[in-house]
């Protein structure tokens, strides 16, 4: 009886190593999205095997085994919905928002969904600005001049400049307001060059780039009054 | 239902439950019921940790490949196998305790306290590998990733130091344990039993953690 107890237990570890040892060969193969999925796999047949034998799961009484089989639901809702979750939303990810502060890599042109553009948006209609020359912002034309202008130094920081998609520094420079902020970019200040160097651009190009980074990075842009979002 | 036949069955005034039980059996499945619930709190703590290592994984599938590919894997099989084995060998300790086996139940513990330890100290060596190469953003330290996605990478490779770092103080609160049920075996300490199969859950869960630790952290990255 002894002696085929302690067969039992050798025959499952080499069954654990065996897995272990496939588990590792697979990671040498290209299985594309199989390999992520496998590996998980074959850990959890490890972990089921860990929990019926080793931790006698198999022949335990019945309210252990509820108390068990509750942490691993537990476990399965907590991931399973949360995972849900993420994969239903893209845009917080395509943003950049779950970096961590500070560093963002620049999406790739028109990879980042744009609200304004969106077919069921509809401008709010032309009004009269309620203070003389409030700074309006055109995210989506702003894209355009940041992806061929901008990012020369806002995509990677270059000389200090604030990166696209940093939260902070920007937040920053909105401090003195965002129409500062743009004047200081069509003027030049410190390291920024007028107008980032390309005089052919219009003052309004300027201002929807800089409207562009700062939703890129999260800020919400100041609402104007009189506009969709906030009748609505 | 076949029980497991380790339920207490000791000899004379051993055998006799603690006063708040009816029998021996409902005070076994009282210490196991207890120590399950400790366990169940232990997998969602860890739980949380895989999760939002695996949110992060398919945000930035390139990077987190690119990054575990700068772990050891030859050290990382070898330290779940090392692991496995020493969930054997607790478990051949469990099977000496009853038939009142004092040395096969010294021995097997001190093995598997001693298999603990090599974890720990391969374990170590990778630490310092890591810390050599400037792969461990811990402690201030300098980040160094001359490929690119380095602040993905760096999210990595803190998620590593996390994983890695908790399973250790795990295993080393395991080793303690497993310890002080040898101090209690080389005393001849009566009841073991029970104590000696509750040491063992804690130890089995600490490697089904490594279980799911390993091909996360290591097999992440395409080896071929």
């Amino acid at each position: 009886m002894d002696e085929r107890k302690r067969r039992n237990h050798l025959g499952i570890w080499l069954l654990l190593l065996g897995l272990l040892g496939l588990n590792v060969a697979l990671s040498f193969l290209d299985l594309g999205i199989l390999n992520p999925i496998l590996t998980i796999a074959l850990a959890a047949l490890q972990a089921l095997i860990i929990v019926a034998f080793f931790m006698y799961m198999r022949s335990a009484a019945p309210v252990p085994r509820i108390a068990a089989a509750t942490g691993f639901f537990w476990l399965l809702l907590m991931i399973g919905l949360t995972l849900t979750d993420y994969q239903t939303r893209f845009e917080d990810i395509a943003l950049g928002r779950l970096l961590p502060e500070p560093g963002w890599e620049s999406p790739p042109a028109g990879a980042v969904p744009n609200p304004l553009t969106e077919p069921g948006y509809s401008p709010a209609p032309q009004q009269p600005a309620p203070t003389p020359g409030p700074t309006a912002f055109d995210t989506a034309s702003g894209e355009h001049i940041y992806i061929s202008v901008c990012i020369v130094c806002h995509g990677e920081g270059l000389g200090g400049a604030p990166r696209a998609g940093d939260k902070a520094a920007w937040l920053k420079r909105t401090e003195q307001g965002v129409d500062t902020l743009a004047a200081h970019a069509v003027n030049g200040f410190k390291g920024m060059p007028p107008k980032g160097g390309h005089p052919e651009l219009s003052e309004q190009d300027i201002h929807n780039a800089v409207g562009y980074m700062l939703y890129a990075s999260g800020i919400e842009l100041p609402k104007r009054s009189g506009s969709k979002l906030e009748s609505d | 239902m076949a029980y497991r036949s380790v339920i207490p069955t000791p000899p004379g005034a051993e055998a006799r439950p603690a006063p708040q039980f009816d029998s021996l059996r409902q005070q076994y499945e009282a210490d196991t019921l207890g120590m399950w619930i400790f366990l169940a709190s232990e997998i969602l703590f860890f739980g949380g940790l895989f999760m939002t290592y695996i949110i992060y994984r398919a945000a930035y599938p390139e990077a987190f490949e690119a990054a575990s590919s700068r772990l050891d894997l030859l050290l990382g099989g070898l330290n779940t196998a090392i692991l496995l084995t020493s969930s054997l060998t607790m478990t051949l300790a469990d099977d000496a305790v009853l038939p009142r086996n004092r040395k096969a139940l010294i021995g097997w513990l001190a093995v598997t306290a001693l298999l603990g330890a090599v974890f720990l100290a391969i374990k170590g060596i990778e630490y310092s590998r890591e810390f050599r190469e400037h792969l461990a953003p811990v402690f201030g330290r300098r980040f160094e990733f001359p490929e690119p996605h380095a602040e993905q990478a760096r999210l990595f490779f803190s998620f590593y130091f996390a994983l890695t770092g908790l399973h250790a103080l795990h295993l080393l609160i395991g080793i303690m344990v497993v310890l002080l049920m040898l101090a209690l075996a080389i005393r001849g300490a009566p009841r073991l039993e029970a104590k000696v199969i509750i040491a063992g859950l804690y130890w089995h869960l600490v490697d089904l953690i490594w279980v799911f630790v390993f091909p996360l952290l290591y097999l992440a990255a395409r080896h071929g």
